[in-house]
């Protein structure tokens, strides 16, 4: 029941992460099925943390996955599939790292706390805290040098 | 004080990740089920380098899974003379080029896919209807007031929804219903130059009511001639339905009840009329006959029998489905099983083939909708799950296949608020899938018009050609095109569909003018390969539409007049009095230009942008009139193409075709109808896309389209020459002798690609011999290989080394040795 309270949320967060939602949804089921491996789900304790830092991981590899699966489309001939459905997001956090973006994330959308996100992410805290105030550094920097682009980013959202 | 701060961006930050994230919308739930993986997925995480094995391996089973079937669904279709085999025309979404007839309050309404508007009415028609295999034709019942009787008369029309003014009504007529007879049930023939109809005594005492008909009669009608025969007492009398009619083996099927042997009296029999013989077989016990293809080749019953049986084995796999041929009612194939379902499956014929498309009622509550290629014997591929929700089963009452057989509309009725029929459009095909083709794909569909569906037709003259099977004959604009392999047809998508309006997202008007302008509607159009741009000139903004919401509008302050836009790089152009460079993340004019002066550039854009209501009127060619609209970065142009031997007005038989430097037509897509083209926008990546204008009936603009007319051309990167350990097979086209006189080229391998070819700006250089590109100009010794789209060339400096050595030639990787 946890996972599924967490999972629109998981979906939502990854969705920024990917910039699709296919493949953040692939990156959570692959890692729900990690999880459903024998002996792995009773070492979890909080189900929507390891279920993310899984994901991104996933997300992490998908690039290799993409570039097969353009191989194998044009190996059999195919039209390439339809690309997947983009999302516009997160671009106030363009200027970020990938990883402090997954951590900006965890920190700010899933809510999760320095020690979950330092645990399941194989970190110190004083690195997750560190990676993560060094992310809101950039972006404070971001929005004092257009105070409008937080306005203008919200349009239609 | 910093902390402060730190602690106002973080306020801020929350707010806007749950403005950004939160309204996503999700369409996946766990599965908790146990792991099966597509064997692609698995691939992802193993090394490229095992790639070329894993295709090997998936070559293997794709074949010993072949081999396990008797015949594919492609043989079969060959093997079954007289199907086509299904198109894909279009896919998982809704199609211009094709449309759906309806029946509203005697009212026959014929409505494209997209677009609400209904362009063809037909009056006074009865729910019979019948779409011909070409999908453009139809037959129909009228019922018209008789001044000499209270009855009406009943007549059954034709009409073509493509003949020029089809806003048809009472012409095409083929037959009168007998005196005291109803129409009943229409079947075309199956090369679509026959009709079979029905008609029938109207029992009225209640007694009778909703019993048979006391009398029916049944016609062919050879549709040319307008020539109605009755058939046989004997077919009549036992035949309550027609399932075809295959003139050229002068068979007809159709079912009944037997009312005659003993035997079988009151029983379901199959009954085929072949020459003046009739003959009636007996339907098994606790069959029900669900399909049949139009051909007159196969007949598909469905058995409830186990699978309905005792409701305590839920795990029961039974067989449901067995095909039968229709000219001899034996066992083509045997039954199929499945999983223990609550009742009869539905099952329709998939256009064109003989694939089935089956809805599955499971005796949990839900239903399943599954594509069984080759009459089941092939793969059986899941298209869609529904569970049962509150007020509405989850079994769809009607599959509507797209008349080219390239989707299923998959929908139920709604009887609240006034009803309404919603679902949604599956593909049928592999071209047209999600999550790297896994998954079929889906789009949500309503019709909004009222009216019960009835039936699909084709639109798009384009499209009707190739489902007439008269290929579409392109001919080159260049004078001399050279020889090589056919162009390939590509399918227009439709990428945007916004309706006017002053909400988030939506393009505005600007208002008529004195002097004559009239009302003008987004004016132009750019794309990139992750956004699309249109120029929302009466709101003075630059809308941004990603594959899914949000959108996003840039308000820019140029002249409301401007057109041409462009975009490279983050930067937007547009071209007013002066031209402007916009930031495309913020709206701000980084710089603006002109008139240009002498001795100056000539513009600020960084390539070529053609604005199509600039352009001049299209130079006529062989077979017709074409009219560049754009170039991309491989130096092919997009030519807009009208083939000269339409005769149905200038929408139609349009192309848009990408013509190599050489004059060779490597691609087109027929364009849409229906719509006035607007501007025309082609990515340096090859990419061609149009904007067009949906005007209302009262002619008022409506909405627009952005429609992807040709996809990317795809990368060639694998043609670079690197052979650890070998040596390079090059096919170079060096000019003949005594060729490029040293000192006359020019200083670099870039500047002499340039000279050689400078109509494309998107290529990239490899040092030959080098997978890794650079951006160095290439003033070494070595040459430089470099990959244009799909074009591959050599840069040579063959002179001894000094100034302007440098050549650039066509070349081709042959492999290695």
């Amino acid at each position: 029941m946890a996972v599924q309270a967490s999972w629109p949320r998981l979906v939502r967060a990854l969705t920024g992460l990917a910039g699709a939602r296919e493949p953040a949804e692939d990156a959570l089921q692959d890692a729900l099925e990690d999880a459903l491996k024998p002996g792995v789900v009773a070492t979890i304790e909080r189900a929507d943390a390891w279920l993310y830092a899984v994901a991104v991981r996933r997300l992490r590899r998908s690039r290799l996955r993409h570039r097969l699966e353009l191989a194998l489309s044009g190996l059999r001939g195919a039209s390439p599939a339809p690309s997947v459905e983009r999302v516009a997001t997160l671009e106030l956090m363009s200027a970020l790292s990938a990883r402090q973006r997954e951590l900006v994330v965890a920190r700010y959308y899933l809510d999760l706390s320095y020690r979950d996100i330092a645990e399941h992410f194989g970190i110190s805290v004083g690195t997750a805290t560190a990676t993560v105030t060094q992310a809101l550094k950039k972006i404070r920097a971001r929005i004092e040098a257009n105070p409008e682009e937080l306005k203008a980013w919200k349009i239609g959202s | 004080m910093e902390d402060r701060e730190l602690n106002r961006v973080e306020g801020e930050l929350r707010g806007y990740l749950s403005s950004q994230l939160d309204h996503l919308p999700v369409r996946s739930e766990p599965n908790f089920s146990p792991p099966a993986r597509h064997w692609t997925r698995a691939a992802g995480f193993v090394p490229v380098t095992l790639l070329v094995v894993l295709l090997a391996v998936g070559a293997g089973l794709s074949l010993a899974d072949w081999r396990a079937h008797r015949t594919t669904s492609e043989n079969a279709q060959a093997a079954a003379t007289g199907v086509p085999g299904p198109l894909a025309l279009a896919g998982g979404t809704p199609s211009l080029g094709f449309g759906l007839v309806s029946t509203s309050a005697n009212t026959l309404l014929v409505r494209n896919e997209i677009t609400e508007a209904v362009p063809i009415t037909i009056t006074n028609a009865l729910p019979q209807v019948a779409v011909s295999p070409n999908g453009h034709e139809i037959a129909y019942w009228l019922a018209l007031p008789d001044r000499l009787s209270a009855s009406p008369v009943y007549q059954l029309h034709h009409a073509d929804l493509l003949a020029p003014g089809s806003t048809i009504c009472c012409v095409g007529m083929l037959m009168r219903a007998p005196s005291g007879e109803v129409p009943g049930p229409v079947v075309w023939s199956s090369d679509g130059t026959g009709l079979i109809a029905n008609t029938h005594t109207a029992p009225t005492r209640g007694s009778d009511a909703g019993s048979l008909a006391a009398h029916a009669s049944w016609f062919t009608i050879d549709v040319a001639g307008a020539k109605a025969t009755e058939l046989p007492p004997g077919f009549e009398s036992a035949v309550t339905t027609v399932y075809a009619w295959d003139r050229s083996r002068d068979l007809i099927t159709g079912s009944g009840i037997s009312l005659g042997s003993p035997s079988v009296a009151g029983g379901a029999v199959f009954v085929t009329l072949k020459g003046n013989v009739v003959q009636s077989l007996v339907v098994p016990s606790g069959g029900l006959i669900t399909a049949a293809d139009l051909y007159a080749k196969s007949v598909a019953i469905a058995y409830a029998g186990g699978c309905k049986g005792p409701p305590t084995d839920s795990t029961l796999r039974c067989p449901v489905l067995e095909i039968r041929d229709q000219a001899t009612f034996a066992i083509v194939t045997g039954s199929s099983p499945v999983e223990a379902t609550s009742d009869f499956p539905d099952v329709v014929f998939r256009p064109r083939s003989q694939d089935l498309i089956v809805q599955l009622p499971l005796k949990n509550g839900d239903a399943r909708v599954e594509l069984w290629s080759d009459l089941g014997r092939g793969p059986h591929q899941v298209l869609a799950t529904y569970t049962r929700s509150v007020g509405l089963t989850s079994r769809h009452e009607l599959m509507l296949p797209r008349v080219d057989g390239s989707a299923v509309f998959l929908l139920t009725f709604d009887s609240s608020a006034g009803g309404r029929w919603f679902g949604e459009i599956v593909s049928l095909t592999a071209n047209f899938s999600s999550r790297g083709g896994q998954d079929p794909q889906r789009t949500p569909f309503e019709i909004r018009t009222g009216g019960n569906p009835l039936a699909s037709v084709v639109l798009d003259p384009a499209f009707a050609r190739l489902l007439d099977g008269k290929t579409v004959a392109p001919v080159a604009v260049a004078p001399t095109p050279t020889s090589g392999p056919a162009p390939t047809i590509e399918t227009p998508l439709v990428v945007l569909d916004l309706r006017i309006g002053e909400g988030p997202g939506q393009p505005g008007v600007s208002p008529s003018q004195p002097g004559g302008i009239p009302a003008r509607g987004p004016t132009s159009l750019a794309a990139d390969d992750e956004w699309t741009y249109v120029w929302d000139q009466a709101h003075s903004q630059i809308l941004v539409f990603g594959k899914t919401p949000p959108t996003r509008a840039i308000p820019v302050a140029v002249e409301s007049t401007a057109f041409a836009l462009e975009v490279s790089g983050g930067t937007l152009y547009l071209r007013g009095r002066v031209e402007y460079a916009i930031d495309a993340a913020t709206g701000t004019i980084l710089r603006t230009y002109g008139p240009a002066q002498a001795g100056g550039p000539p513009t600020i854009y960084p390539r070529e942008r053609l604005p199509y209501a600039g352009l001049p009127s299209p130079t006529k060619g062989p077979g017709g009139a074409g009219q560049v609209v754009g170039t991309d970065g491989h130096g092919n142009q997009y030519v807009r193409f009208v083939n000269a031997t339409c005769s149905v007005g200038a929408a139609a038989c349009v192309e848009l075709r990408r013509v190599a430097p050489n004059g060779r037509v490597l691609a087109f897509a027929p364009e849409p109808i229906g719509a006035e083209v607007v501007d025309y926008y082609v990515t340096p990546g090859g990419a061609a896309y149009e904007l067009r204008n949906d005007r209302a009936p009262g002619g008022a603009i409506a909405g627009i389209f952005v429609i992807r007319l040709l996809g990317p051309l795809p990368t060639a990167t694998a043609a670079v020459p690197v052979c650890p350990g070998q040596t390079p097979i090059l096919d170079v086209a060096t000019p003949p002798p005594p060729g490029d006189a040293p000192g006359t080229g020019s200083p670099d391998a870039q500047a002499a690609f340039r000279r050689a070819n400078p109509r494309i700006t998107d290529f990239t250089m490899f040092p030959l011999g080098s997978d890794q590109p650079t951006t160095a100009p290439g003033t070494g010794s070595g040459p430089v290989w470099i990959v244009a789209g799909n074009s591959t060339f050599i840069a040579l400096a063959p002179g001894a080394p000094g100034p302007n050595n440098w050549f650039a030639y066509p070349a081709r990787f042959m492999g290695c040795r």
